[in-house]
């Protein structure tokens, strides 16, 4: 199984998903069109539209992949977008939950309300408007075979510590988000700014040891697997598990100090044509059916504590004794989307990641 | 003494109704009974009377129905009405209708017959050439009173006087009245005078049946006692 | 008399006591609650907004106190704890537009409206708007920079989308009516529990009346409070009267029965004794004999079908017009006519010139007859009758703001008069002057005349004196109100 993730532009990517208990291809004719625009790799969702459509074969699912980045421009207007003339989204799901916020927040979302959406927690919940319906913590990934004599950084704290004790380990074999280009990359470095004090030293110590910055996870995986890199810091934990199940020397740690996890968020457009489809999708996303297969084979980690597979909560919990910090759903996640505060973040970012650059 | 009178008594007791006629005819004066009003209507038809005696509390049609249907039919035959209900009550619309007199039962027959008198005297009135009270005759005509068949010698002026009683006879006859009716306006009489006249007409009716009475304050007033 | 079923169907009705009280304090209460209701809305209101103005204005403050001028431009940065009071409402959307001097736009939504602040006094100005089709409440403070290079007021607008006020003030309104509705349905049933108690010994009053017999006209004795004890004292004395009249009609009626029964028997004696007589004299003297007897009968029964008449009329008549000089010369006139054959006297007097009153003709007109019956009844052979019409004499115990002109009817006679000691007696029916008196006249009254004229005169607010007069003979003055 291929995963692609926030891959750079897949643009103008789009697919017909149509299945049917039957085989047969219905007719499209006065047939429902749902559009989904998404921030998340084809084939990690596939598994949950299939099912959706198994379980509702008049409904034609339009799934449009985007990079989160840019699915934030073509919403906002920034950006153009990608099939004019088709239909606009009735559902938007992405994982950079800051730029997805900040779109309910500019009113392009419409409520729903459901049983599926009241039992979600709180932080999982803005305004009956986003939803999150993944549990992804944020995790170190790194290469077993290397660190059998060296300790195994189990906390922030302790990166910090190792990196600057072994700096010659450490050094160009550890690789990160490029927090510019990122858009789970910034989100993740502005929650631990805003978690840790020892953030920027950090920052700092990974700058000294030149850590290797990347657009995406699927890369930085991939250097590990090929050997050039260590050290993964802040990887999205339900891509690094899926990789450690087909990759036996990878390992992943969840920071002992605070795991973050991060939650892929949906809503339903203020301008969508199906608002009843979406949410029946919303819902389908929340409900256990859905979120078992995620769980076992979509490698995206869901929210319900009572799913089942490889994936699920229970497993992760079982393996690794975290201190999970969600990064709640509201307001403050815009603090960083702020034109002048992001300028000085990024400014702040690269000033300590390539310092020597600067010199 | 009056001469006979044809009365028609309406009443449905016969006890009361037979008590009455037979007073009557003792006194000679025939009397015919029916006991309901429509009787009465359908005797009227074909016989005139000098007087109707009714009770007003009849079965069937009542009494004042008959008298009101007499009197808007022109009927001036004398009514007068017997009621058993406490009289007082029904006195004045009686006496709307059309009654020329009431009594009350139980009532004493000679009352009765003597109301029945003075009711046709005062129908007959002084038109006739013969007025009777009692015992006593005037001939207007004649200037002539007689007293239980005597001639009674009476002056211009107490023949006027009588006259003037008669012509009021159970009423009030003031002295203010006597003046107008007796005296001329030369003569302009004292009271005195007039006490004087009717103390002296008073003295030759004695033994008469015509009763004068002085009511202090108000004047005289003659009845006739029979 | 009186029974239950009579108070069954009695008296003007005007509706539960009980209720009416009930309804005007439900609605007292209604009015309260919406004064209050009205006062909770506007507290509500101002509690939310400034509950939640004041997130505006700590948020706006953190921002204003990141605002610094560096190397010649002005930086912002955004204070993490700034979002974070505003997130306290989680579920409000938050804008922000902050704008240097000279209003340049330097970061935030740069649509978002923002008033012109003409005076800068430093205190935040609020106001709501509509924004992104959703209506927000926006904080305005500013702060002025003195910096070498930068000079001017900035200006930062913080605004929230109302929906935790709203709920804010929802929750606050609709938990003070809940008290307040609570409250008011405390204070109906203590309303309720209050007039129930209240009203309690009224309740009592009508058991204990309805549980009585129908003759059973005894005080009551129920314990009653300060406010019912009058109500309690009248039934009381209601019931006493009642008992009185009672007691009267009782002795009344066997007075009557009495009468009735001793005339009849006379009359059925001479009648027997009529059968036996032998010559034609006896029969005669016989039937004159049973005429008499038969003529007091008469004059019984009508008296005492007047008195009933009369008694009934004073309770129902309507006041009319009665021209007095004019009814009583009527009266006269009628007596006179019947006794032309006597030798009584009749005169007429009259002093106080036309008068004209309120009252009954028909009753009035019994009163007198009867007193004329009676004056020529008791009277000698050569009895003087005389009727007056006197001005009158405002008499006792008339109420001193009762300022009516008093008339007086008199009827003298020249009889043997009534002893002082027994006027009073007289008045009351069936009081007759002793047997001594009556055999020395001659004659048997009923009694009932003076009782007649005495109720006719109560049922015209008058009243009756008796007087004697010198050297002989009875005055009886009817004082009647002019109208």
């Amino acid at each position: 199984m291929t995963f692609m993730t926030d891959r750079k532009s897949i643009r103008g990517f789009y697919l017909w998903i149509v299945f049917s208990l039957l085989g047969c291809v219905p007719s499209l004719a006065g047939a429902v069109t749902l559009t989904l625009y998404s921030a998340t790799d084809r084939a990690a969702i596939q598994p949950v539209i299939e099912a959706f459509n198994r379980k509702y074969p008049g409904i034609v699912v339009r799934y449009e992949e985007f990079q989160s980045n840019t699915l934030y421009r073509v919403l906002a207007g920034e950006a153009d977008d990608p099939t004019p003339g088709q239909p606009q989204p009735d559902l938007i799901i992405s994982s950079a939950m800051d730029l997805q916020t900040k779109l309910v927040n500019d009113g392009q979302a419409q409520p729903y309300q459901s049983e599926y959406t009241d039992s979600l927690p709180d932080w999982a919940n803005w305004r009956n408007e986003a939803f999150g319906f993944t549990f992804e913590p944020v995790v170190f990934a790194y290469r077993k075979d290397l660190f059998v004599d060296q300790p195994l950084p189990d906390s922030h704290e302790r990166l910090t510590e190792l990196l600057r004790s072994n700096s010659k380990f450490y050094s160009n074999r550890i690789g990160t988000y490029n927090v510019n280009i990122s858009g789970v990359g910034y989100l993740f470095a502005t929650q631990d700014a805003i978690r840790s004090s020892l953030n920027g030293r950090l920052l700092e110590s990974l700058g000294r040891v030149h850590a290797k910055t990347y657009c995406c996870t699927d890369d930085i995986l991939r250097d590990l697997t090929d050997g050039k890199l260590v050290l993964g810091y802040n990887l999205l934990g339900s891509y690094a598990l899926a990789r450690i199940r087909e990759h036996p020397e990878l390992g992943v740690l969840l920071p002992k100090d605070y795991t973050l996890v991060m939650s892929r968020v949906a809503f339903i457009h203020k301008l969508a044509k199906e608002p009843g489809w979406a949410g029946v999708f919303l819902d389908f996303l929340l409900s256990p059916e859905a979120q078992n297969i995620m769980a076992s084979q979509s490698g995206l980690v869901p929210l319900r504590t009572d799913a089942e597979g490889t994936y699920s909560r229970a497993a992760i919990d079982e393996k690794y004794s975290t201190s999970y910090q969600p990064i709640g759903l509201k307001p403050t996640l815009l603090v960083y989307l702020d034109r002048l505060k992001r300028a000085r973040f990024l400014k702040e970012w690269r000033d300590a990641i390539f310092f020597d650059e600067a010199l | 003494m009056l001469k006979s009178m044809r009365v028609l008594l309406i009443e449905d007791n016969p006890e009361l109704a037979e008590a009455i006629a037979e007073y009557f005819r003792h006194q000679g004066h025939p009397l015919d009974w029916v006991n309901s009003a429509e009787k009465a209507e359908s005797v009227l038809q074909y016989q005139s009377f000098d007087m109707l005696v009714l009770d007003i509390n009849l079965p069937g049609k009542n009494g004042d129905q008959l008298l009101k249907a007499m009197r808007k039919r022109g009927d001036p035959t004398p009514v007068l009405v017997l009621t058993a209900r406490s009289a007082i009550d029904d006195r004045v619309s009686v006496l709307d209708l059309g009654a020329d007199d009431y009594l009350v039962k139980p009532f004493d027959s000679r009352e009765l017959m003597a109301r029945c008198r003075a009711l046709l005297r005062r129908e007959r009135g002084l038109a006739s050439n013969e007025i009777r009270c009692g015992n006593l005759v005037f001939q207007p005509d004649a200037n002539r009173v007689l007293i239980n068949g005597q001639e009674v010698e009476f002056r211009q002026r107490e023949i006027q006087l009588l006259e003037c009683f008669l012509r009021d006879l159970d009423h009030i006859v003031t002295k203010e009245k006597i003046y107008q009716r007796v005296y001329t306006f030369d003569e302009a009489p004292t009271p005195n005078a007039v006490e004087q006249n009717v103390a002296r007409l008073r003295k030759k009716l004695t033994g008469s049946s015509l009763v004068i009475k002085t009511v202090r304050g108000l004047g005289y007033l003659a009845h006739v006692d029979d | 008399m009186l029974t239950t079923d009579t108070i069954l169907f009695s008296s003007p009705h005007s509706g539960s006591l009980h209720r009416q009280l009930i309804i005007r304090m439900f609605l007292l209460l209604m009015v309260t609650l919406l004064v209050l209701g009205i006062g909770v809305w506007i507290y509500a209101q101002r509690a939310s907004d400034l509950s939640h103005d004041r997130l505006l204005t700590g948020a706006g403050l953190a921002i204003l106190d990141s605002v610094r001028e560096q190397s010649g431009r002005i930086e912002v940065d955004i204070p993490y704890a700034a979002m974070g009071i505003l997130a306290l409402a989680r579920d409000d959307k938050v804008y922000y537009r902050i704008t240097g001097p000279g209003g340049r736009y330097l970061t935030g939504y740069p649509d978002l409206p923002v008033r012109d602040v003409e005076t800068h006094t430093g205190t935040p100005v609020f106001y709501n708007a509509e924004y992104k089709g959703e209506s927000v409440r926006i904080a305005l403070q500013e702060k002025f920079l003195t910096e070498q290079n930068v000079r001017g007021w900035v200006t930062v607008a913080v605004a929230q989308t109302t929906q935790a006020r709203t709920e804010l003030f929802r929750e606050i309104m609709l938990g003070a009516l809940g008290i307040l509705s609570l409250v008011i349905l405390l204070a109906l049933a203590g309303t309720w529990v209050a007039i129930s108690r209240a009203l309690g010994p009224l309740y009592a009053i009508r058991r204990e009346i309805q549980r009585r017999e129908p003759t059973d006209l005894t005080p009551l004795t129920i314990e009653t409070p300060d406010e019912v004890t009058p109500l309690v004292e009248t039934i009381n004395m209601f019931m006493r009267r009642l008992q009185e009249n009672l007691d009267t009609i009782k002795m009344f009626i066997a007075n009557a029965a009495h009468q009735i029964r001793t005339s009849l028997s006379t009359v059925q004696a001479q009648i027997n004794l009529a059968q036996h007589d032998q010559t034609l004299e006896q029969l005669s003297q016989r039937i004159m004999k049973i005429n008499d007897g038969h003529q007091r009968l008469n004059r019984l029964t009508n008296q005492l079908l007047t008195h009933a008449l009369v008694t009934h009329r004073a309770d129902t008549f309507q006041p009319e017009s009665i021209h007095l000089t004019g009814l009583l010369q009527d009266i006269l006139v009628q007596t006179v006519r019947d006794h032309a054959h006597t030798s009584v006297e009749f005169g007429f007097h009259n002093e106080a010139g036309d008068i004209t009153i309120a009252g009954d003709t028909i009753s009035l007109r019994e009163a007198v007859n009867n007193l004329l019956h009676n004056a020529i009844k008791y009277g000698p052979e050569n009895n003087q009758v005389t009727i007056q019409l006197q001005p009158g004499r405002v008499p006792e115990n008339v109420p001193a703001d009762d300022d009516r002109q008093w008339v007086e009817i008199w009827v003298d006679d020249e009889g043997p008069g009534i002893p002082k000691d027994f006027q009073l007696e007289a008045l009351k029916r069936f009081s007759r002057l002793g047997e001594k008196q009556a055999q020395e006249h001659q004659v048997l009254g009923s009694g009932l005349g003076l009782a007649i004229a005495c109720a006719v005169l109560e049922a015209h607010e008058g009243r009756i004196v008796l007087e004697n007069l010198h050297p002989v003979g009875l005055r009886v003055r009817l004082c009647l109100p002019v109208k």
